[in-house]
């Protein structure tokens, strides 16, 4: 627990500094960044604490332990949750007070959202994989899932070759128009859902 | 089912694995009692008690500890359980204490003093880290982490493994004081049939995923003897129901698991020397129904 509390001390530090540094003028970079700080706090909890977990054999030690699976698990996914959220009301709490212009609002607001719930899928999916495959197995096939995703880019770049303006368009446009006050509740029906999912592999 | 004098109680109780079949398991422990598992490597023993510690799950059959069914309500049956595993494990990197004050956190009844005592007892620094403990060392510190919440039942799968003799001859006379001071119920499994045979009232022989036979210790010794004879001194009938039998320079031998049953035929054969009685321990029984199985 002290790690988790120090990862993310340092991570909103950091994410502090660099806005400050950055400066109102390049709001774009920051909320790029702000994607990848909140996957960061994903990412950190999960798979070193899966990898914790597998090296201490710490499943086999809580079995012995009155404590039911679904406690374990309803725990971890609890904490994402918290960690998401707080980490995304920290960046927009950030945004907010560095005067970001309306339109330009929106796009954060709607990058930071987005970027939230792929990583709350991330970790979901992610912790359903370990418990049905242990750590080890889970952690390669996801850096060969990272390897993969390193080729996205090239493919938008061949396929978009002459309109990367219209590329880009089109995604801020999709920022700008979804509904976060619909997907919102959408999105963690379905994270419950794949919690129980993983409750019932743990089981 | 559902006997209200046993503490545990397994009826028919199947698991089916790749090469490996737990064919209708049936045992009962009752309350105060110690519980001899007995089985050569791969017999059954382990699955029996994940089952019980609900860690595996039954294909069929019913469990009852406590009364209750251990898929169902495994966090309270493991509330009155102190279990010990044939490995065990701990966070490496933690101490003694920091482990001690993580397990108390999950059980209702957890004794702080009783578990103080413990360590001090079994000799076990607070502050070393547990991935420092000798085998010897986690098999007491697993002890003392399995009494301190004062379990009516304990549940040992081959707590002795690897254990060396005074640390062994230990670790079994404090489950015998348990049993015999405090009414604990026990259950121990073991294919050191010498642990068995130091602290279980009962036991049961679990070959090849079933249970062959189950039996109060002392009746089973009673009723399972040696009995060497000369030639033509012993009927028969005698002679064929004899297992593991054996010509010799001296005469014959053979195991019989109904001698009280025929003791009264044997007493002339005794008093002119051509009989004798040997008694046999738990690995000859064992090794009999092996070869038996």
């Amino acid at each position: 627990m002290s790690y988790f509390i120090a990862y993310v001390t340092v991570i909103f530090i950091l994410t502090a500094i660099l806005r400050i540094a950055l400066g109102n003028e390049q709001t774009v970079p920051l909320v790029m960044i702000s994607g990848v700080l909140i996957f960061l706090m994903v990412f950190g909890p999960v798979f070193f604490n899966e990898q914790y977990e597998e090296k201490h054999k710490a499943y086999d030690f809580l079995d012995i332990l009155p404590v039911n699976a679904s406690e374990i698990v309803s725990a971890k996914f609890g904490i994402v949750l918290v960690t998401v959220a707080a980490t995304a009301g920290y960046l927009l709490l950030l945004f907010a007070v560095s005067k970001v212009a309306p339109n330009d609002w929106i796009l954060v607001r709607s990058y930071i959202l987005m970027s939230s719930v792929v990583c709350l899928l991330f970790a979901a999916l992610s912790y359903i994989g370990i418990f049905s495959l242990g750590y080890t197995k889970f952690a390669m096939i996801v850096m060969s899932f990272f390897v993969l995703l390193g080729f996205v880019p090239i493919l938008i770049m061949k396929f978009y070759r002459d309109n990367m303006d219209v590329f880009i368009e089109n995604i801020l446009s999709f920022l700008r128009q979804v509904n976060w006050l619909a997907v919102i509740p959408l999105v963690l029906i379905g994270y419950f859902c794949l919690m129980f999912i993983a409750i019932k592999i743990k089981e | 089912m559902d006997n209200p004098e046993n503490i545990l109680e397994l009826q028919n109780v199947k698991k089916k694995y790749k090469g490996f079949v737990l064919d209708g398991v049936s045992l009962s422990l009752p309350q105060g009692y110690i519980l001899g598992l007995i089985g050569p490597n791969g017999a059954g023993k382990t699955t029996t008690i994940k089952i019980l510690m609900n860690m595996v799950k039954r294909d069929d059959g019913e469990v009852r500890v406590f009364g209750q069914d251990p898929q169902k309500k495994a966090k309270q049956i493991k509330n009155k359980v102190g279990y010990l595993g044939e490995e065990q494990y701990f966070y490496g990197n933690k101490t003694v204490a920091w482990t001690g004050k993580f397990v108390s956190t999950f059980y209702d009844d957890w004794d702080t003093n009783t578990f103080q005592h413990l360590l001090t007892d079994f000799q076990i620094s607070r502050t070393k880290k547990t991935r420092e403990l000798s085998k010897g060392m986690k098999v007491r510190f697993s002890l003392a982490l399995a009494l301190s919440h004062d379990p009516e039942l304990l549940i040992l799968d081959e707590p002795t493994a690897g254990l060396d003799p005074v640390i062994r001859r230990e670790v079994l006379e404090l489950l015998r004081k348990k049993s015999k001071n405090e009414g604990k119920s026990v259950i121990i499994s073991s294919h050191i049939t010498d642990d068995i045979m130091r602290t279980a009232d009962l036991v049961a022989f679990l070959i090849k995923g079933k249970i062959v036979l189950a039996s109060d210790k002392d009746e089973l010794l009673s009723n399972w003897k040696r009995i060497h004879y000369k030639k033509g001194a012993l009927g028969s009938e005698i002679v064929n129901s004899l297992t593991r039998r054996k010509d010799h320079a001296f005469g014959s031998s053979g195991v019989t698991d109904r001698y009280l049953e025929i003791k009264d035929a044997l007493v002339q054969g005794i008093t002119e020397g051509v009989v004798k009685i040997e008694s046999i321990n738990l690995d000859d029984i064992l090794i009999s129904l092996v070869k038996g199985a």
